[in-house]
């Protein structure tokens, strides 16, 4: 009878009850939304991030390692190519290159802009980044000029084009000022606005004469197969770094996570204010529905005396209201939950096109174009219930104050 | 011709062919040669046509290549360098902080200018790292100069080339161009007007263009300057940085 | 002895920033059978009167004993058992449960009572909705009802459990007389035949005149107190 009284009264009062379910189902279509973009837009930094810049783990000399916020072109690696072979064996790794980096400056002539430019294999580089799919123009050839590759945006400001020449200017591994023209044979627009705005790639062979290397390899980007769960992945890299270390010890060793320390340690920080930010909608939803409820109870207030008045105790009718706000939770999270699976399916398919919708004003952020959303039934599941559970006990708050009222004021006799 | 007129003649191609590079070098020494210098200057840097001026007073001595630098226009008030042989320190007033400036930041231009700290501290070890030619004659701005070729001997030399416009009379170097192994011209100093201080002709207004930023150049000028005064050592301290 | 007893029963509440005085020490014995219609002029603590014995307020001062028991030593599950199984109530304004049909507001007792089958439940109720003549109207909803429906549902209502002690405030206040009459009479039978205890407030001089008890009230106090021989 309890139930019964609950649900007719739920079905009389639809307009309200549907507005409770809805206000419940939004917070959780935006919860859902919100940890689906969230999540992707974390792994697609991180795939951005290991598929342009980190790697999955680089090895340098613990010489370098330990001045290389200076980028000195000292402290090479010694033996690349047979390192590299011995690399390739563990099963795990799909991909080593070696990559320098340098400090120098980028003119042409009206301005100069401070670069740090990278120095590449074109021949195994491929195997770990992913840079050849981003180019506009053509990757390095075997020509004997000295070619460029250069963020899109970069390129932009300093009115570069595709076929156009830049100067380079930058000290030799000998500390000897070196200058000289490169031409741009490719434009980067990748998904790392960073890299975009800043990225400068040169081939081995003309960095050997441009800043003296002699071969100098001072990074030894390795890269490990994709796995679908990032957290495979992670699993996957530590192993492989593990097995890096026992078999090189005089290398020192970084995974991604631990290049980009800081930026982890940023997401984490935002991923809880945006938690934070969802808890608060959910919250809202929450006074929604205690707001709903106890209108609910004060017009109901007659009702409530002549069930007293019929002996109903207080436990009896804070479990009915109890038992309103449970079936209105349940019916907003079944509502949220498909809404939400609509949503997702959607994101998941087709993403989110960051870029169309923030424009230029989210510069910052590791990751550009369209995100794509995940599935993450954890956090599904414990929305879900506090969704349910936050109905329940908004419900509880005013059917309590229902239940000890006197019943001769709920009654109104005189 | 008479004999005399021969002589003179010779005696001018003697002069000329008897000296070689390393001897210029030497010469253009003399007008560096000082145990101490204190003086005030600054330095107009003018990018397009916008204008910074830095002002600065500066002790050093030349026993260990010792000096202090400390700014006195505005922007910079109470900013200090410390050059103490190849190293250098600055001095941040309102951080409170010092900062040793090491390896590649040496290079860079100092306070935004066309001077690297790289050119400030630089020994007279030309000669070390550079092989020397004499390569032609020229009149520069009115002065009949050597036209020196200086080729870098080993990797590390800061430039690959480079090539001086040295006074033949005064052994004053007039002009200055740098070179990168690839041949692009990097930098080139003007002597705009020297001093003559007891022996020594000193270059008391230089201007400064970075070739690859050509919109810019950095005029340095001497307002005032007393030479071989007798300095405190104590004055090239880190204490008296901080101070 | 008496079924119910007041004892220098006063109530006080405030209604704004002013104090009522609606019962001022009211003494009142009521026995088992009693017919009684309580009248007075309005504001003069008849409902005061009715809610106190109801246990739907309590005396600021004075005892209420309900067979030999002072409600004032139960605790509030014993008064909620006291209204559950010995009392029924009869709203002036019906008060049913606007979800649900006549024949679950007449069940609602006796689901609260929570010692009968469904079946027994529904046999209950459906002969006292006969009883009633609403036997064709047992799943309408009160909405779909005229007033004098309405209350007569409100009567099985308070009848379906059978109690010892039926409160009615102003029953027929709301019905035309012929209905009202009916009313009447049902409440008689019962009276008659099941020795029922009524206790009505009343402005309705027919009402009235079925008592065989009338006790007048003036003022919070009791002006008159007459029993009718039948």
């Amino acid at each position: 009878m309890l139930l019964k009284i609950a649900l007719r009264n739920i079905r009389r009062h639809k307009r309200r009850t549907v507005f409770s379910a809805i206000t419940i189902a939004v917070g959780m279509l935006f919860f859902i939304a919100m940890d689906s973009i969230m999540s992707g837009m974390d792994r697609g930094a991180i795939d951005n991030m290991v598929a342009l810049k980190t790697g999955a783990i680089r090895l340098q000399t613990p010489e370098f390692a330990a001045e290389q916020d200076a980028l000195p072109l000292r402290g090479g690696i010694e033996g690349c190519d047979s390192l590299r072979a011995a690399v390739l064996r563990d099963k795990r790794v799909k991909g080593v290159t070696g990559r320098t980096r340098f400090i120098g400056q980028m003119s042409i002539y009206t301005d100069m802009k401070p670069i740090i430019g990278t120095v590449i294999s074109p021949a195994t580089d491929s195997t770990v980044f992913s840079l050849t799919d981003y180019i506009e123009g053509a990757y390095f050839s075997n020509d004997n000029e000295r070619e460029i590759i250069l963020g899109k945006k970069l390129a932009e400001e300093m009115g570069l084009s595709v076929g156009g020449w830049v100067t380079l200017y930058a000290l030799t591994r000998y500390d000897a000022h070196n200058a000289d023209d490169f031409k741009v044979v490719g434009l980067l627009n990748t998904t790392d606005p960073v890299l975009n705005g800043s990225g400068v790639f040169i081939s081995d062979r003309s960095a050997d004469s441009f800043l003296d290397l002699e071969g100098l390899v001072t990074d030894m980007m390795v890269a490990v197969h994709r796995r679908v769960n990032i957290r495979d992945f992670i699993r996957e890299v530590k192993a492989a770094q593990a097995a890096l270390r026992s078999q090189y010890p005089d290398l020192t060793s970084q995974t991604f996570l631990e290049q980009e320390a800081g930026f982890f340690e940023i997401a984490k920080t935002k991923r809880a204010f945006g938690f934070m930010f969802l808890i608060i909608i959910l919250l809202i939803a929450a006074v929604g529905i205690f707001n709903t409820v106890l209108m609910s109870v004060y017009e109901r207030i007659r009702e409530i005396g002549v069930l007293r008045a019929f002996g109903f105790t207080q436990r009896e009718l804070t479990r009915l209201f109890l038992l309103e706000g449970l079936v209105t939770g349940i019916f907003g999270a079944a509502l949220g939950l498909a809404l939400g699976t609509l949503l997702n399916l959607y994101l998941v398919a087709y993403g989110y096109p960051l870029d169309k919708i923030a424009g230029d004003s989210m510069g910052d952020l590791p990751i550009w174009g369209t995100i794509y959303g995940e599935w993450n039934l954890a956090v599904w599941g414990a929305v879900t219930l506090f969704a349910v559970m936050t109905a329940t006990v908004a419900g509880y708050i005013p059917a309590r104050k229902a239940g000890t009222m006197e019943i001769i004021s709920t009654l109104r006799f005189f | 011709m008479n004999k005399k007129t021969f002589l003179l003649i010779l005696s001018a191609a003697a002069a000329v062919w008897a000296i070689d590079g390393p001897e210029i070098l030497r010469k253009m020494d003399v007008n560096r040669t000082w145990k101490s210098v204190v003086s005030t200057a600054k330095m107009e840097i003018i990018i397009d046509d916008e204008v910074r001026v830095k002002a600065m007073e500066i002790s050093g001595l030349s026993e260990g290549n010792r000096s202090l630098v400390r700014f006195t226009n505005p922007e910079d008030e109470g900013t200090k360098y410390l050059m103490l042989g190849d190293d250098l320190w600055i001095y941040f007033p309102e951080e409170n902080d010092v900062v040793k400036i090491s390896g590649h930041m040496l290079k860079e231009g100092m306070m935004g200018s066309d001077v690297s700290y790289e050119d400030a501290l630089e020994a007279d070890r030309l000669s070390e790292k550079y092989g020397v030619a004499i390569t032609g004659g020229e009149t520069y701005n009115g002065n009949d100069c050597h036209v020196l070729t200086l080729t870098a001997k080993v990797k590390d030399a800061p430039y690959y080339k480079r090539v001086m416009w040295v006074e033949k009379k005064r052994f004053i170097a007039w002009k200055e161009e740098s070179f990168a192994k690839s041949g692009k011209k990097l930098k080139v100093a003007k002597v705009l007007e020297v001093k003559e201080i007891g022996k020594i002709w000193y270059p008391v207004k230089v201007e400064m263009v970075n070739m690859l930023r050509k919109n810019s150049r950095t005029v340095f000028t001497t307002e005032s300057i007393s030479l071989d005064k007798p300095l405190d050592a104590g004055t090239f301290t880190m204490r008296n940085l901080r101070r | 002895m008496p079924l119910l007893e007041m004892c220098k029963v006063t109530r006080q509440y405030t209604k704004g920033n002013q104090v009522v005085h609606a019962l001022r020490g009211v003494d009142l014995a009521i026995d088992k059978g009693a017919f009684l219609s309580i009248v007075g002029p309005s504001g003069s603590g008849k409902s005061t009167l009715l809610n106190i014995i109801g246990c739907l307020d309590a005396p600021s001062s004075g005892e209420v004993i309900y067979n030999g028991q002072p409600l004032r030593a139960m605790s509030e599950n014993g008064l909620a058992d006291y209204r559950k199984n010995h009392i029924a109530f009869i709203f002036q304004s019906f008060n049913l449960i606007p979800v649900l049909t006549v024949r679950e507001n007449v069940e609602l007792p006796l689901v609260i009572e929570r010692k009968w089958t469904r079946r027994q439940m529904q046999d209950k109720a459906m002969a006292v909705i006969t009883a009633v003549e609403l036997g064709d109207m047992a799943d309408r909803l009160p909405k779909e009802l005229s007033g004098g429906q309405e209350q007569r549902v409100a009567i099985a209502r308070a009848l379906v459990k059978q109690p010892l002690v039926v409160l009615a405030d102003e029953p027929t206040a709301n019905l035309d007389s012929k209905t009202a009459e009916n009313v009447i009479s049902i409440m008689q039978r019962l009276n008659r035949e099941q020795q029922t205890t009524f206790v009505f407030s009343t402005h309705d001089r027919m009402m009235e005149q079925h008592a065989n008890r009338v006790v007048t009230l003036r003022d919070g106090l009791i002006a008159s107190d007459t029993r009718k021989e039948s």
